[in-house]
C-alpha cells in the first residue's frame, strides 16, 4: 500500500517534471518548426509541426536578408573579445592568485565589483569616448567595450581557479629553472585550461548575445551584430513571421551547438558566480 | 657537489612580529646527508625553502659552494628538491616530468634521454613513462618526485617531508632506498622531517630545529645519547625520557638527589656539581635505560620504587607508567617481555647511573655531558 | 662582503605589472573612466555641437519632478522584488524535486537551463509572438479552457504588460536558479535529509525545515544577485514594448536609453544624471544587503 502511493506520488512529480519541461523548450520547439515553415503555412496554423521542411528559407535569410553579414560581424566581435579576454584576464588572474604584492586585493575587488554596475552607468560615456576616437559604429569600437564588459567575470573565474593551483607546482617548476613568465606559460596555463574553456565559451555566449552596448554604439546596417540584425528584420518584415522565426534559429544556432557540445562547462560558467 | 653553509640567517615573515628562523647557522659538508628534524611549525621547512631559494632571507649569508647564493633566484641554484606533495605537473607524462628540468638548462636532446632513461631504469620507472601522474600509485608518485631531482644531477638535493604521504611499508623501503641513493650518488643532501626515526636512521649528521633557533647538531646517536637540553632529550626518543624534577644533595663525597620521599643515590663526585647542590634540578631517565631486574653491579645502578599505573604488553617489551610519591608527572618505564606485574603492584626499578641526564630548570640545558658521567662511573 | 636583502615583492613588479597591466589599463579606460565622466557629464547639458553648459545640480532637481522617472522606478522596483523571489522559489522546488532522483534527471537539467542562453532579442520575439491576441498560444489556451473572457492583448494593456514580461524573465531565469540551488542540494549533508525522513518529516516539511533553512546563504545570494540583475533590465522591455504602452512598462534603463539616443532631446546630461542616480541606488542597495547579510551570520555563528 505504501508502495503504491509512494509510486502514485513519484509519478505525479514526474508529470509536472515533464510539463515544465514542455514549458521550458516548448517556445524553442515551436520557434524552431515555424523557421522551417513559410508564412502561410504558419498563419493557417499556428502550432502545427512542419509537413515539409523547408530548408531554402535559411539560405533565403542569409544569401538576401544580410544574415551572413550580420553573422561574421557577431563572429569576428565575439571571438576576438573572446581571445583578447582570456590572454588578458588568465595573465591578471595568475598574478592575482599567485603574487602577494601590496594592494593585489585592492586591484581584484576594484575588478570585480564592477559585476555590479549597471550599463547605463558606462554607456553614454562610451558613447561619447568613441565617438570622439572615431571608433563609433565600428566592430573594433564595440570589440574593446565588450572586453571591458566582460573583464570582470573572466578575471573572477579565473583567479579562483589558479588560486586552488597548488603552490608546490610553481616552486617545483622554479627550481627546475624556469622564469615567471615560462611558468605562467608552461604550467599555469595547461593546468588551467579547463577553466580557461569555460570562461571563453560563457564569455563568447554572453557577447553574442549582447544587445544593449551593441545599440547603442552601431547604427549602420552592415555592422549590425545578429541581435540587432534579428531585431531590425522583426522591425521591417513584421508579418513575415516565417522569416523572422529563421532569422532568430541562425542566430541561436551557434549557440545550441556550443551547449549541446560543452552543456556541463557552460552550466559551471553561468553559475560560477553564484554558488559559494 | 657542493657544501652549504647559513650563518646567522634570520627570517622574518611580512608583518609577522616573531622572527621564523631566528639567528640559524650551520654547515653542510659537500657529500653529507643531513637530516633537519623538529615539531611542525618549528622553522626547517622554511630553512629548506631559503636554501632552495624559495623564500627570500631577511638578514645572514647562505654560500653553497662557497658561492654567496642570497640573491640568486631559485632557477639559477644548483639544486634540486623533492615536496611533500611531489608537485609533479599533472598535465605531463612522467617523462616530460622527468626532462622538463632538464630542457630549460640547454642540455643536449640525446643527454636528455640518457638521463631520463638511465634514472627512470633506476628506480623502475620505465614501463610507467607515457602515464601521467594521476594514473601512479602513491609509492609510484614518490619515485618519479625522486626521479626527477635525480636526472637533473644538481649540486645538492633538498627533501622537504617526502615520505609522509607514503604509507608505513612503503616509507622503510623508500628510507632504505634513499639512503642507497646517497652513497651511489654522493651528492650533499639536506633532508627535512618531522619523524625522529627517519632522521635516526637516514641522517650522518641531525640538525634539531625548535621555534626556529637551532638546538643541537651531530651524529644520531650522539645527539640521542647527549640530548642539548630538555626539547632534544623529549623529542628524540619513544617513548620520550622521563623528566622531574629533583632536589640535589650532598652525600658524603657524591650526590644524591631527593624524589618525593625517596632518595636516588647519584654516585656522582661532588666537585663535578658542586654549584647545583642544595637547588632543584630537571633529572632526566629514559624508558628504555630502566629496568626490572638489579644489575650485577651494584655500584653503578640506582632504583626507585612506584606504584604501575598502567601496563602496555607489546610481546617484544613491556611497557609500564609508574605513579611515584612526590612526583606529579606518570614515571614510563621499559621493562623486559618477561615481566608479569599487575596494575596496583609496587616495584622497585633500576637504572644505570651513567645513563641519566641533568638539566638546569632555568634554561632547560643540560647540565651534566656524558663525559662526567663516564668519569663518574669509571672512577667507581 | 656586502649583500643587500630582496623584500618579498621586490623586484616582482616588472612582471607584476606585465601581468595585471592590461587587465587593469583596460579597467581604467573602459570601466572607471566613463562612470567618472558619466558622473562629471550629469552637471552639464550636453547638446551636439554646442559646448557643454556647466548647470549644476538643476539635472538631478529636474529629475526628482520627472514623474516618468519615478515610473520607471516603481516597475523596476516591482521586477526587481517580484521576479528574483518567483524564480528563486520555483527553482528551489524543481531542484528538490530532481533531488529525489526523478528520472532523466541529467536531461531536464540541460532542458532546463537552455532558455538562460537564448538571446534576449530571441526570446522577446518568441513571447511577443506566444502574447498575440490572435493566435498567441497564450490567449488560444483561454479559448480552448472556454474563458474567453479572459481574452486580452497582454502586452497591449497598460493593466497587463508590466506583468507579461516579468513572466518572460522568469521563464528565461528559473532554470539558471534552479542549477545553483540543486547544486547547494547536493552539498547538503546525507544523513540530515536522512535523519529527517526518520522523523517522518514529510515532503514538504523536509524542504521548509531542512532544506531552506540549511541553504539561506546560497538563497539569499541567489536573492541579492537577481535583485541587481533586474535592476538593470533592458533588453526584453525594449525589444518587446519599448516601455509601453502608455509607459506602464518604462524601466530606469529603457528610460535613460530613450532619453539619450531615442528622443531628440539631444541632450546626454540628463540621462547621465538618471544613470548616476540609479548606480547609486544600486550600490546603496548591495552594502545595504551584505552589511545585513553579513551580520545576520554573524549572529548564527
Amino acid at each position: 500500500m505504501k508502495q503504491l502511493s509512494r509510486l502514485s506520488v513519484r509519478s505525479a512529480l514526474f508529470i509536472l517534471l515533464v510539463l515544465y519541461t514542455a514549458y521550458a523548450i516548448g517556445p524553442l520547439i515551436w520557434l524552431g518548426s515555424m523557421s522551417l515553415r513559410t508564412t502561410s503555412e504558419i498563419d493557417s496554423s499556428h502550432y502545427a509541426l512542419p509537413n515539409t521542411f523547408h530548408w531554402w528559407k535559411f539560405h533565403e535569410a542569409w544569401a538576401n536578408s544580410n544574415y551572413n553579414n550580420y553573422f561574421w560581424n557577431s563572429v569576428f566581435v565575439a571571438t576576438t573579445s573572446v581571445l583578447v579576454l582570456v590572454v588578458i584576464g588568465a595573465m591578471a588572474g595568475y598574478c592575482l592568485a599567485r603574487y602577494p604584492f601590496r594592494g593585489n586585493r585592492a586591484v581584484f575587488f576594484a575588478i570585480f565589483s564592477t559585476i555590479m554596475l549597471p550599463p547605463q552607468i558606462t554607456v553614454i560615456s562610451l558613447f561619447q569616448i568613441l565617438v570622439k576616437y572615431g571608433l563609433f559604429d565600428t566592430l573594433t569600437g564595440l570589440t574593446l567595450v565588450y572586453i571591458g564588459v566582460q573583464m570582470p567575470i573572466t578575471l573572477y573565474i579565473l583567479e579562483g581557479f589558479f588560486k586552488r593551483i597548488p603552490r608546490d607546482l610553481f616552486d617545483a617548476a622554479k627550481i627546475d629553472g624556469y622564469g615567471d613568465f615560462e611558468i605562467f606559460w608552461r604550467i599555469g596555463l595547461p593546468i588551467a585550461m579547463p577553466a580557461v574553456v569555460t570562461v571563453m565559451i560563457l564569455n563568447f555566449i554572453l557577447l553574442w548575445n549582447e544587445f544593449l552596448y551593441a545599440v547603442v554604439l552601431i547604427t549602420s546596417d552592415e555592422k549590425r551584430t545578429l541581435p540587432l540584425g534579428v531585431q531590425k528584420f522583426m522591425g521591417d518584415q513584421f508579418s513575415d513571421i516565417g522569416m523572422v522565426a529563421t532569422g532568430a534559429m541562425i542566430s541561436i544556432i551557434p549557440v545550441i551547438i556550443a551547449y549541446a557540445f560543452f552543456s556541463e562547462k557552460i552550466i559551471q560558467g553561468m553559475t560560477a558566480g553564484a554558488v559559494k | 657537489m657542493a657544501s652549504v653553509a647559513l650563518e646567522n640567517v634570520n627570517k622574518r615573515y611580512d608583518k609577522a612580529k616573531e622572527l621564523a628562523v631566528d639567528s640559524l647557522s650551520l654547515e653542510v659538508e659537500d657529500g653529507e646527508f643531513l637530516v633537519i628534524l623538529g615539531p611542525s611549525g618549528c622553522g626547517k621547512s622554511t630553512v629548506l625553502r631559503m636554501i632552495a631559494g624559495l623564500e627570500t632571507i631577511t638578514s645572514g649569508t647562505l654560500t653553497i659552494g662557497g658561492k654567496l647564493m642570497n640573491n640568486v633566484p631559485a632557477k639559477d641554484r644548483n639544486i634540486a628538491m623533492v615536496f611533500q606533495s611531489y608537485a609533479l605537473y599533472p598535465h605531463m607524462t612522467v617523462k616530460q616530468n622527468l626532462s622538463f628540468g632538464l630542457r630549460r638548462r640547454r642540455i643536449a636532446k640525446d643527454e636528455i634521454a640518457r638521463r631520463v632513461e638511465e634514472t627512470s631504469t633506476m628506480l623502475g620507472l620505465s614501463e610507467l613513462l607515457r602515464r601521467k601522474p594521476h594514473a601512479l600509485s602513491g609509492g609510484q608518485r614518490q619515485r618519479v618526485a625522486l626521479g626527477r631531482a635525480i636526472v637533473r644531477e644538481p649540486e645538492v638535493f633538498l627533501f622537504d617531508e617526502p615520505l609522509s604521504n607514503l604509507d608505513a611499508a612503503l616509507r622503510v623501503n623508500t628510507r632504505n632506498e634513499l639512503v642507497k641513493q646517497h652513497q651511489r650518488l654522493g651528492t650533499t643532501m639536506i633532508y627535512v622531517t618531522h619523524d625522529q626515526i627517519e632522521a635516526m636512521t637516514m641522517g650522518e649528521r641531525i640538525c634539531i630545529i625548535n621555534n626556529g633557533r637551532l638546538v643541537q647538531v651531530g651524529k644520531p646517536l650522539e645527539v640521542y645519547r647527549n640530548p642539548a637540553d630538555t626539547f632534544v632529550a623529549k623529542f628524540l626518543g619513544n617513548p620520550p625520557m622521563n623528566l622531574f624534577s629533583v632536589h640535589l644533595a650532598a652525600a658524603g663525597e657524591k650526590v644524591s638527589a631527593r624524589i618525593g620521599k625517596q632518595i636516588l643515590d647519584l654516585k656522582w663526585p661532588l666537585s663535578e656539581l658542586v654549584e647545583h647542590v642544595g637547588s632543584t634540578v630537571i633529572l632526566g631517565v629514559r624508558p628504555e635505560d630502566t629496568s626490572e631486574i638489579p644489575p650485577t653491579n651494584k655500584g653503578e645502578a640506582a632504583s626507585l620504587t612506584g606504584r604501575i599505573s598502567a601496563i602496555e604488553a607489546l610481546g617484544s617489551e613491556t611497557l609500564v607508567v609508574l605513579d611515584i610519591d612526590g612526583v606529579d608527572q606518570a614515571f614510563r618505564a621499559r621493562l623486559s617481555r618477561y615481566a608479569t606485574y599487575q596494575l596496583g603492584d609496587k616495584i622497585r626499578i633500576y637504572t644505570d647511573v651513567s645513563s641519566l641526564h641533568i638539566f638546569d630548570p632555568q634554561t632547560s640545558m643540560t647540565i651534566l655531558d656524558s663525559t662526567i658521567s663516564k668519569r663518574a662511573t669509571t672512577s667507581l | 662582503m656586502s649583500i643587500w636583502y630582496r623584500r618579498e615583492s621586490n623586484g616582482q613588479w616588472p612582471i607584476i605589472a606585465l601581468f595585471v597591466g592590461p587587465a587593469l589599463l583596460g579597467y581604467i579606460l573602459l570601466t572607471i573612466y566613463p562612470v567618472l565622466l558619466t558622473i562629471y557629464n550629469s552637471f552639464f547639458e550636453i547638446r551636439p555641437r554646442n559646448a557643454a553648459a556647466f548647470i549644476g545640480w538643476k539635472n538631478y532637481a529636474a529629475l526628482a519632478s520627472d514623474r516618468t522617472f519615478w515610473l520607471a522606478v516603481r516597475h523596476t522596483l516591482i521586477w526587481a522584488l517580484v521576479a528574483p523571489v518567483l524564480e528563486v522559489v520555483l527553482g528551489l522546488l524543481l531542484a528538490v524535486t530532481i533531488y529525489a532522483r526523478a528520472p532523466l534527471g541529467r536531461f531536464f537539467r540541460v532542458a532546463w537551463f537552455s532558455p538562460v542562453l537564448i538571446s534576449y532579442v530571441v526570446v522577446a520575439i518568441m513571447w511577443s509572438w506566444l502574447y498575440n491576441y490572435d493566435w498567441g498560444l497564450v490567449n488560444a489556451g483561454l479559448r480552448a479552457l472556454n474563458l474567453e473572457g479572459l481574452q486580452r492583448s497582454w502586452l497591449g494593456e497598460p493593466g497587463t504588460a508590466l506583468w507579461a514580461l516579468i513572466v518572460v524573465d522568469v521563464w528565461k531565469w528559473t532554470g539558471f536558479h534552479l542549477i545553483v540551488c540543486l547544486a547547494a542540494v547536493h552539498g547538503l549533508p546525507q544523513e540530515v535529509i536522512e535523519s529527517a525522513e526518520m522523523d517522518n518529516c514529510g515532503w514538504l516539511g523536509k524542504i521548509y525545515f531542512i532544506v531552506v533553512p540549511m541553504l539561506a546563504p546560497t538563497l539569499i545570494g541567489l536573492l541579492v544577485l537577481g535583485f541587481v540583475g533586474k535592476m538593470k533590465v533592458f533588453d526584453l522591455v525594449w525589444i518587446m514594448t519599448q516601455g509601453g504602452p502608455l509607459w506602464s512598462t518604462e524601466t530606469v534603463s529603457t528610460y535613460v536609453y530613450k532619453r539619450a539616443f531615442d528622443w531628440n532631446t539631444f541632450d546626454l546630461g540628463y540621462p547621465c544624471g538618471i544613470a548616476t542616480v540609479w548606480f547609486a541606488a544600486i550600490l546603496l542597495c548591495v552594502i545595504l544587503f551584505t552589511t545585513v547579510f553579513r551580520q545576520r551570520e554573524k549572529l548564527e555563528y
